[in-house]
């Protein structure tokens, strides 16, 4: 589904000299896949979430989300790929403070030229897969970390994905809330979704099929 | 903590400055022209009487036999004066130079209660006499005879006569004010034979009441008065009523309107400015929840705070009121060389105490507008949520609603001075596109007026003087016409006269009609372009000694004849003694001319031929083939004084200049108005521009979030533009309302243009659209260009 091939990305220190963040990537994620990326602060986990979710387009190398060389697509063509196929979970939730959850549901919907009763119907069906109809109405700021990553999680994977991308997910949540969106990230799998996430956490880690370890912009 | 943040500071002190300085300069000129009391001693027992015409709308001057009887019978009048306007030249040859003044008796003296600064007034005995005494002005004495000490008793040639100066009066005293006044002269022994005639109107009383009366008792009497003169005079005073109004308010009554818009403008750029700086604060405020809540943590009770806030502010108005009453200085510069003349005092405004007061009671109330909501909502800070939200603050539904309130407010009173302004301008425009009904372009006028000395009473010698000038002019190179008239239309003088119809019943005295009587030289109908509609023009026919004649405009065929042929009837003029009371007969008809200005409908106009009305006093007219003909000035006045080196000739004035003094006021009107309404629309583009730019800072996290989520560029500038619209709309529905509420309140300022105008609301409507689309677009470009790897990681 994924092939990346000599992917590089750095920042010009000045002086003609350049800072790699990342160096000579070379990662292959079959569809289905579950993959946690680890490392320690600075290793390029990040930065490599966000140039499989084809926000970051500073980066060299050839780059293929299933046929498509997104190397050679324009940023609108990034852009239209990254959302048909692709679903974010943030550490920080980035839920939409003045949006309540139904609205925050329905926002990737509405930038997707979805009708707006599909758009009702999705967000209905989420609601009641995620279980949480009863707090549709509530603000962000009215729900604990959990629910509010829960939601998170709802809101990603709403305009239906095939990768969902998740950067430390649990990061904000005490031991029990991370394992519930843990559980959830398994069914996902399970279900045939292909998940890629950054964690330090060796137990969430655990959750994946296989572990890749960054070290200074190396896969080691 | 202003000066930590520079730029804040400096952007809301301009802001002030603008607000406050608009205001300071503003109020200087009602100071000098509302407020300030007439420079006379008692003022308040100033009183200006007018007399009024059953069935007219405007007041109108009175005779002199009438005033004598109402300041000899009045019992509340302490004293009375009467004055008209007059001119003379000083001196003779080439250093002749002309003077204006007034002809006025002598209770002047004794109603403005000011002495002389050297020798002495004039005496009633002296008006009888043919004294030919003269008080000047201190400035004359000044500019013309550099404060010679020896000046009373000296003979000084005023239009070839000699008189004697037995006065100087002290600075700044003259009469009427605004108006150039250079002498005081004996009214009787100028105008003999009208101060006896009752029916000649001419005279402006001035008078000082009696301690314990007011000007309603003396309104009253005076009213009582002419009720026994009209019954004593039924020819000249049947329908006329004398009334008193307070001098002050006779002065600057016509101004009044035109100012209290301009006041009311520039009090909605003050309030404009207000909530710009008031969403400044709001900005800022978010900025230092952080600070507050420590504060607040500290201890720093909430009275604390916002003292603290408001005292912040108080600083900001106070370098905002400096700025401002330098702005003002530098404006009230402007008011007075731009100003137009007809408003009274213009020359007295300037900055003074009273000014500065009111600068600082501004800057006061503007602190009270701007800082206290701010200081009040920064000051109740949730102390926990603020300071765990970290240093970037936040940003609070209420404040939200708070700035967008105050971008309502802004863009509503922008819309108010828009609509107002807008509708000047169309006005002004409608005023100056209004056919005066001749060609003025390429038309120069001289106002020239035979010394009395020579001319006086010798109708044969002004008729001979001037048709021999009439030959010279229309010779002279690139004259294409040549004529004359008097009152000349835009010159600031007219000239009613009353008359009857010939064969038809006789109304009685006191009901005859009155039109504007014209007396025409030469070829003053060609020279203006005025064109002949029915019957002849004046030619060789019709001098001295040939039928009396006349012709008419078409609003006066249409008043008195219906609209029929009105060629061969006879009108019969009252006390016309120069055609010996003989009917005259309407030989032609020419079309209709504005005379007093471009907003005045035409009225009824008589011309009389004048060989057989001739007068020392006669405005030429000549139609040049150029625009500006070198020598010219020159070649007149070779022409003049070759017939009679002792006359002054004036400058040549083209007749475009004087219709455009008459379009000072309303353009002085639109001026303003524009200046305050491009001010306002200026600084509400800024306070949407801030406000979306801040917004913008704000929710760079949450554009990120939403790029993220797969919000397009586009999806961005849209959403900023619609949410920034949403609440420019409102503010535009109310100002809408507002303005269609308000605008009737400027009718008398407009001309040709309904108060509720549709083009120019829909226009308003368009540009404060565009001005608030370039507002929002510039910052929501940075919208559409924020990185999400980027805003995502802005924590």
């Amino acid at each position: 589904m994924i092939r990346l091939h000599n992917i590089e990305r750095s920042y010009p220190l000045g002086r003609g000299q350049m800072f790699y963040v990342l160096r000579d990537i070379d990662l292959d994620i079959a569809a289905g896949d579950f993959v946690s990326v680890m490392g320690p602060s600075g290793a390029g986990k990040s930065t490599l979430l966000h140039i499989l979710g084809m926000h970051d387009h500073g980066w060299t190398g050839e780059y293929f989300f299933d046929e498509t060389a997104v190397h050679h697509l324009k940023s609108k063509e990034r852009a239209t790929l990254r959302n048909e196929q692709v679903g974010f979970v943030f550490q920080q939730y980035h839920l939409l403070d003045d949006l309540t959850v139904y609205e925050n549901l329905d926002i990737p919907l509405s930038y997707r030229h979805y009708s707006k009763s599909e758009r009702a119907a999705l967000v209905a069906d989420s609601l009641d897969r995620f279980q949480i109809v009863g707090k549709k109405d509530l603000y962000p700021r009215q729900l604990s970390g959990g629910q509010q990553q829960l939601v998170g999680v709802a809101r990603a994977i709403i305009a239906s994905p095939k990768l969902l991308l998740a950067d430390e997910p649990t990061g904000n949540l005490h031991s029990s809330q991370g394992e519930e969106i843990m559980e959830l990230f398994r069914r996902l799998n399970e279900e045939g979704m292909t998940i890629v996430q950054v964690t330090h956490s060796e137990k969430n880690a655990s959750y994946g099929k296989r572990i890749i370890q960054l070290r200074d912009g190396w896969i080691v | 903590m202003l000066a930590k943040t520079p730029g804040f500071a400096i952007i809301a002190v301009l802001t002030l400055a603008l607000g406050i300085g608009a205001n300071s300069a503003i109020f200087s000129v009602i100071d000098a022209v509302l407020l300030r009391p007439l420079p006379f001693p008692k003022p308040n027992e100033l009183i200006a009487v007018w007399s009024k015409v059953q069935g007219d709308t405007e007041r109108e001057t009175g005779s002199f036999p009438d005033y004598a009887d109402i300041r000899d019978q009045s019992q509340t009048v302490e004293s009375l004066f009467a004055f008209t306007r007059a001119a003379t030249v000083l001196g003779s040859g080439s250093e002749a130079r002309e003077l204006l003044g007034i002809a006025v008796t002598s209770d002047i003296f004794r109603v403005l209660s000011i002495p002389p600064l050297l020798g002495r007034t004039f005496t009633q005995d002296e008006e009888k006499t043919d004294a030919r005494v003269i008080v000047l002005t201190y400035e004359t004495w000044q500019r013309h005879f550099n404060r010679d000490p020896n000046i009373i008793g000296r003979e000084i040639l005023c239009s070839l006569r000699a008189y004697t100066v037995i006065g100087v009066m002290p600075p700044g005293y003259r009469y009427p004010i605004g108006p150039r006044c250079e002498y005081f002269m004996p009214l009787q022994q100028l105008v003999p034979d009208s101060v006896k005639n009752r029916s000649s109107h001419f005279l402006r009383f001035v008078g000082r009441l009696k301690p314990s009366a007011n000007v309603k008792q003396a309104s009253a009497e005076i009213s009582a008065v002419s009720g026994r003169m009209e019954q004593q005079f039924p020819d000249s005073n049947t329908g006329r009523t004398y009334y008193a109004f307070s001098l002050h308010h006779d002065l600057v009554g016509d101004v009044r309107p035109a100012l209290l818009t301009i006041v009311s403008a520039v009090f909605l750029v003050l309030l404009i400015a207000c909530a710009n700086v008031a969403n400044l604060l709001l900005a800022r405020a978010n900025q230092r929840r952080r600070e507050i809540a420590i504060r607040a943590a500290l201890g720093a009770g909430r009275l604390r705070i916002v003292t603290q806030l408001f005292t912040e502010g108080l600083i900001l108005a106070f370098l905002g009121a400096c700025t401002g009453l330098l702005l003002a200085w530098w404006g009230i510069d402007l008011l007075r060389v731009f100003g137009p003349r007809d408003v009274p005092r213009l020359d007295e405004i300037q900055i003074n105490g009273l000014v500065i007061v009111f600068t600082l009671i501004a800057a006061v109330i503007s602190t009270l507008l701007f800082a206290v909501f701010p200081a009040l909502q920064v000051s109740r800070p949730n102390v926990n949520e603020s300071l765990q939200e970290g240093s970037r603050g936040a940003v609070g539904r209420e404040s939200h609603r708070a700035r967008a309130l105050l971008v309502i407010a802004q863009v509503a009173l922008s819309m108010l001075l828009l609509a107002g302004a807008g509708l000047l301008i169309k006005s002004f425009g409608n005023l100056r596109a209004t056919n005066p009904g001749f060609e003025p372009s390429r038309v120069l006028t001289i106002d020239l007026a035979l010394p009395r000395a020579k001319y006086a009473d010798l109708p044969l010698k002004q008729h001979e003087f001037f048709e021999r000038l009439d030959d010279r002019l229309r010779t002279l190179p690139g004259i294409e016409a040549a004529g004359g008239v008097t009152p000349l239309p835009f010159s600031g003088n007219d000239r009613a006269s009353s008359f009857w119809i010939a064969g038809r019943p006789d109304p009685g005295p006191g009901n005859h009609p009155n039109a504007s009587h014209l007396t025409v030289m030469g070829d003053y109908f060609r020279a203006m372009h005025i064109p002949l509609l029915a019957g002849r023009g004046f030619d060789s026919r019709d001098g001295r000694e040939g039928v009396p004649v006349a012709m008419v405009n078409e609003a006066f065929v249409k008043k008195f004849f219906d609209g029929r042929n009105a060629l061969g009837r006879y009108i019969i003029v009252d006390h016309a003694e120069k055609t010996k009371d003989r009917p005259l007969e309407i030989v032609g008809v020419v079309g209709n001319t504005r005379h007093e200005s471009l907003a005045i409908e035409p009225i009824p106009e008589f011309y009389i031929p004048f060989a057989q009305d001739p007068d020392r006093r006669m405005y030429l007219v000549l139609r040049t083939s150029s625009e500006k003909l070198v020598g010219l000035e020159n070649s007149a006045r070779v022409a003049i004084q070759d017939i009679d080196r002792d006359i002054y000739v004036p400058h040549l004035e083209p007749l475009e200049k004087l219709i455009g003094i008459t379009l000072a006021q309303p353009r002085f009107n639109m001026m303003l108005l524009g200046a305050f309404a491009a001010v306002a629309l200026t600084l509400a583009a800024i306070g949407i521009y801030g406000v979306i730019a801040y917004t913008v800072t704000q929710r760079t996290k949450e554009f990120g979030i939403r790029m993220a989520l797969g919000a397009q560029r586009r999806d961005m500038l849209q959403m900023i533009l619609r949410q920034s619209f949403s609440v420019v709309a409102i503010g535009l529905g109310i100002g809408l309302l507002a303005a269609l509420a308000l605008a009737r309140l400027m009718t008398s300022l407009l001309y040709g243009v309904s108060a509720h105008d549709f083009s120019i609301y829909a226009l308003v409507l368009f540009v404060l659209s565009i001005a608030a689309l370039i507002a929002s677009y510039l910052p929501a470009r940075r919208a559409m260009n924020v990185d999400p790897m980027v805003a995502l990681r802005y924590e």
